[in-house]
C-alpha cells in the first residue's frame, strides 16, 4: 500500500520560494481531493511515459505513480502475458487478463509473496529488452594465461581461476577481489565448475587440471575465503577439458574423451574391483553401436592414498567410466538429479558426411539409491538444411517471404547444407545452443522423458557480424552471446523454440534476427566507467580493436564478459542492467 | 419476482439534499450497493424512499441518465476485481458525449459511481480522467488540474533523471 497522503507533510518538505506553492493544495485541485484508492485507479490506465510524467506532479503524485501494484500490472502484461501466451495450454479469455489473485506467473512468481519492488523489476526487465546497460571493469590480470583463464558466474559473484593467480572470486556489487586461493605450482587449470545448490552463502567449485587431476573447494561467502575439500590426483588419462559439479556428483571429461563420473556420498556400496587407482582404466572393445560413450567400469573406490586431501573420509567413489570415439569438442558436461535419479549428460559435436557439424547428446541415468547406471541414451539433431531423399522437393525447397512457422529442418535456408563446426556449446535442459566462427549460433532442443530423449534439428539464429565466441543459455531461454571482434553482445529470448511464436510477434519479428538485441552500453565513446555518463548508443569503443571477448556469463542483472586487450591485459567487463 | 415485474417496477432515491427522484428498478440495480441492499432487506424496501446520503441531486440525475442508457448491458462478471480491466482507454462514443462535463462534475460522477459501486461507470470516469493527462508534460497536467507543484526545480529534475530509462522506446 502507498503511504496515505503526505499534503500536509509535503509542505515541509520543500521549501519552495513562491508563496502560492505553500499552500499545497489548490483550491480548484478537485483531482488530488479524490482518494488515494480512486487516483491510483486512474493512474492504471495510463502508459508508463504519461506515468513518469505524472511522477514529477508533486510529492503526492510521485508516490502514486510509482505505486506498485501499478507497475505489477505493466510488468504483468508486458513481460509474463506474452509467455503464458506461447506455452501451449488451455487458454480462457479470464485466465491471460491481469488478476492479482488468479494470474500465472510462471517462473516469475519467485518475485510474488514477498515485498517486490516492481518499478525497479520493470526496469531490469526493461533494459534487457533495450540491452541498456552500464559498463564497468574490472582489471584482472596484467598478462594473458595460457591456457586462458577460466571464468564462471553465480550468485553475484564471478570466479576465475588461471595458472598464475590461482583461484579466485569477485564480488559483482563491489567490483572487488574477496577471496583467493593460490594452486600449487605447475597445476594447469583447463576447465572449472560450479554449484549453487551446496547451501546458501555457499558455492562449490570444481577445477579440472591440464595433468588430468581435479579438485574441489568451497567457497564461503560470509568469511570470504576458499576451502579446499578434496584434491584429486594426476591422472595418466590426460588433460580434463570439461567439468561439471552438482554436489555430491562430480562430472569429468578428459582430452581424449574418457568420461568419469564420481560421488562424494560415503554410502553408495562399493564392489571389489582389481583396479584400485581410478586412473589407468584400460579401453573395452566398443560398444553396441547405439552407445557413443561405451561403458567401461560401473564402480568401484578410488583408493587413492592421496596426502593431499585434507578431509580424509570425503574420497570420492567412481561411479562411472566411458570412453567415447565419435565425438568432438566441444563438449558440454551437465548433471541433473531428480529424486530418484542423476541424469548426467554430454552434449558434443559431431561430424557429419555431407553437412558439417552436428550436435550430439548422451545421457546416462544412475539411480540416486544404489549409484549403478539404470541406462544410457544419446541423440543427435538432423543436420540443417537436412533433407531425406524421400521427402518430396516441394517440401523442403526454400520458401522465403512466407510468415508461418515452419519446422526448422525444412527452412532450408540460403547457405543450407554445411554448418561449421561449433566454437562453444552451452547446454542447460532443455536447451543447447552452439556458436559458430561464421558469425551465427545454432540453437537445438531437446526433449527427455522417461523413455525418450530426442533433439529438434537446429535452427540458425542471426545477427552478430563477426564470429562468435562464446554463448550461455539458461533453462528458460535467454542466452547472451558475444563475438571475438566488435565488441557485440547479443542477448535473446529464445523461449518457445521456434514454431509456435504467436502470430503478432511474427509480425513483428519478421526477421528472425531480431530475436535478439544488441547490448548498447550507456556512455560516451569509450568512456566505459562513467557510472552517470549521457545516455547514447555506443557501438563499439575505439580504444578496443585489438581487444578479444572470450568468455560470456550473466545472471538476472548483469552480463560479465572476459576480455583480453592486445597488450594483454585481462579485464572482466560488467554489464549491469540495473 | 420476475423481469417484466423489474421493468415496471420503481423506486425512489433521495439525494443528499432531500429531492427525491423516482426511478425504475432495472436502472437502480446498475447500483451494486443499491441492487445489494434490496436483495438483503427484500422486497419491503421497494416500497420507502431509499436515501442516498453522499450524493446531491444535480449528480443523482447526470448518474440515473447513465443508468437508464446501460440498463441493458450485460452484468460483470463477479469476480471483476479492479485489476482485470482491460488495459485501454477507448471509450464508446455515447460515454464519450456524456462525460463532457466540467472537471468538478466530472470528479463528482467518480466519486457518486465508486460510493455506489457502479465499476463500468467509474471506469469510464478514469479512463476519461486518464485521456485528459495523456501526452501531456507535467506543466499541462498541472495547469489542466490545478495541481501545486511542491518540488524544487533540483528535486523535480532528480525525479526525471530517475525516469530517464522509460522515456524512448
Amino acid at each position: 500500500m502507498p503511504p496515505k497522503r503526505r499534503r500536509s507533510s509535503a509542505s515541509e518538505h520543500a521549501p519552495l520560494p513562491s508563496s502560492k506553492r505553500t499552500r499545497t493544495r489548490h483550491p480548484l485541485d478537485h483531482f488530488s481531493s479524490l482518494s488515494d484508492e480512486l487516483l491510483i485507479r486512474i493512474l492504471h490506465n495510463l502508459p508508463i511515459q504519461t506515468l513518469i510524467q505524472c511522477q514529477r506532479l508533486s510529492h503526492h503524485f510521485y508516490t502514486l505513480a510509482g505505486d506498485s501494484q501499478i507497475w505489477k500490472n505493466l510488468y504483468y502484461n508486458r513481460f509474463v502475458l506474452p509467455r503464458a501466451l506461447r506455452i501451449p495450454g488451455p487458454k480462457t479469455d479470464a485466465a491471460l487478463h491481469f488478476s492479482s489473485r488468479s494470474s500465472k506467473w510462471l517462473d516469475d512468481n519467485t518475485l510474488l509473496g514477498k515485498k517486490t519492488e516492481w518499478k525497479g523489476q520493470y526496469k531490469l526487465r526493461h533494459n534487457w529488452s533495450i540491452g541498456a546497460c552500464e559498463v564497468q571493469e574490472i582489471h584482472v590480470a596484467d598478462r594473458p594465461s595460457v591456457p586462458s583463464m577460466l571464468v564462471k558466474l553465480a550468485e553475484g559473484v564471478v570466479l576465475t581461476v588461471d595458472r598464475g593467480d590461482g583461484l579466485r572470486a569477485w564480488d559483482l556489487k563491489e567490483r572487488a577481489l574477496i577471496a583467493g586461493f593460490a594452486l600449487e605450482d605447475g597445476a594447469v587449470p583447463t576447465c572449472l565448475a560450479v554449484d549453487e545448490g551446496i547451501g546458501s552463502g555457499r558455492l562449490g567449485i570444481a577445477v579440472g587440471f591440464m595433468d588430468g587431476g581435479w579438485g574441489t573447494w568451497r567457497l564461503d561467502l560470509k568469511e570470504k575465503e576458499f576451502v579446499e575439500v578434496y584434491r584429486h590426483p594426476e591422472s595418466s588419462n590426460g588433460m580434463l577439458s570439461a567439468v561439471a559439479y552438482a554436489n555430491p556428483y562430480i562430472l569429468t571429461i578428459t582430452d581424449s574423451q574418457l568420461l568419469s563420473l564420481y560421488t562424494f556420498t560415503p554410502t553408495i556400496p562399493t564392489s571389489s574391483t582389481d583396479d584400485v587407482d581410478g586412473d589407468d582404466e584400460q579401453e573395452v572393445p566398443k560398444s553396441k553401436s547405439q552407445t557413443v560413450f561405451g561403458i567401461l567400469i560401473a564402480k568401484f573406490t578410488s583408493s587413492t592414498d592421496s596426502e593431499i586431501t585434507p578431509h580424509s573420509g570425503l574420497e570420492p567413489h567412481l561411479l562411472a567410466s566411458l570412453k567415447s570415439h565419435t565425438s568432438w569438442p566441444p563438449l558440454s558436461l551437465s548433471i541433473r538429479t531428480t529424486t530418484s535419479t542423476i541424469i548426467a549428460s554430454i552434449a558434443y559435436s559431431l561430424p557429419t558426411y555431407y553437412s558439417g557439424y552436428t550436435i550430439g547428446l548422451q545421457e546416462l541415468h544412475l539411480s540416486t539409491t544404489t549409484g549403478t547406471i539404470t541406462f544410457s541414451r544419446l541423440s543427435s539433431a538432423l543436420p540443417q538444411g537436412f533433407s531425406s531423399i524421400l521427402s518430396s522437393p516441394g517440401v523442403s525447397s526454400p520458401s522465403s517471404g512466407t510468415s508461418s512457422p515452419i519446422p526448422g529442418n525444412q527452412r532450408n535456408d540460403i547457405n543450407t547444407g554445411s554448418n561449421t563446426r561449433p566454437t562453444t556449446l552451452s547446454y542447460s535442459h532443455p536447451y543447447i545452443l552452439a556458436t559458430h566462427p561464421d558469425n551465427t549460433l545454432t540453437l537445438y532442443l531437446c526433449t527427455s522423458t522417461a523413455s525418450t530423449l530426442h533433439i529438434s534439428p537446429g535452427t540458425k539464429l542471426w545477427g552478430h557480424t563477426s564470429s562468435v565466441s562464446s554463448a550461455e543459455i539458461t533453462a528458460r531461454g535467454k542466452a547472451v552471446s558475444v563475438s571475438t571482434r566488435g565488441n557485440e553482445l547479443r542477448v535473446w529470448e529464445l523461449e518457445g523454440g521456434f514454431s509456435s511464436s504467436t502470430p503478432s510477434k511474427n509480425r513483428r519479428l519478421n526477421r528472425r534476427d531480431e530475436r535478439s538485441v544488441k547490448i548498447r552500453p550507456e556512455g560516451k565513446d569509450g568512456e566505459i566507467n562513467t557510472v552517470e555518463g549521457r545516455r547514447g548508443v555506443l557501438e563499439g569503443y575505439s580504444e578496443e580493436v585489438g581487444a578479444q571477448k572470450s568468455w560470456v556469463g550473466f545472471d538476472d542483472e548483469m552480463v560479465i564478459v572476459l576480455k583480453e586487450s592486445e597488450q594483454g591485459t585481462q579485464a572482466l567487463m560488467v554489464y549491469d542492467f540495473t | 419476482m420476475s423481469s417484466t415485474d423489474k421493468v415496471e417496477q420503481t423506486i425512489t432515491l433521495v439525494s443528499n439534499d432531500n429531492i427525491p427522484t423516482p426511478v425504475a428498478l432495472k436502472v437502480a440495480e446498475r447500483s451494486m450497493l443499491i441492487k445489494n441492499m434490496l436483495e438483503d432487506i427484500g422486497e419491503s424496501a421497494i416500497e420507502s424512499p431509499i436515501p442516498i446520503p453522499n450524493v446531491n441531486d444535480q449528480v443523482l440525475k447526470k448518474v440515473l441518465e447513465w443508468c437508464e442508457h446501460h440498463k441493458d448491458d450485460p452484468a460483470t462478471a463477479a469476480d471483476d476485481d479492479s485489476d482485470s480491466r482491460k488495459k485501454t482507454t477507448d471509450i464508446e462514443e455515447w460515454d464519450q458525449k456524456f462525460m463532457q462535463v466540467d472537471q468538478e462534475m466530472l470528479f463528482e460522477i467518480i466519486l457518486a459511481s465508486n460510493y455506489l459501486d457502479i465499476k463500468p461507470l467509474l471506469d469510464v470516469g478514469c479512463k476519461t480522467v486518464a485521456n485528459m493527462i495523456k501526452g501531456k508534460s507535467p506543466e499541462e497536467i498541472r495547469k489542466t488540474f490545478n495541481i501545486t507543484n511542491d518540488f524544487t526545480p533540483e528535486e523535480e529534475e532528480q525525479i526525471r533523471r530517475e525516469n530517464e530509462w522509460a522515456e524512448d522506446r
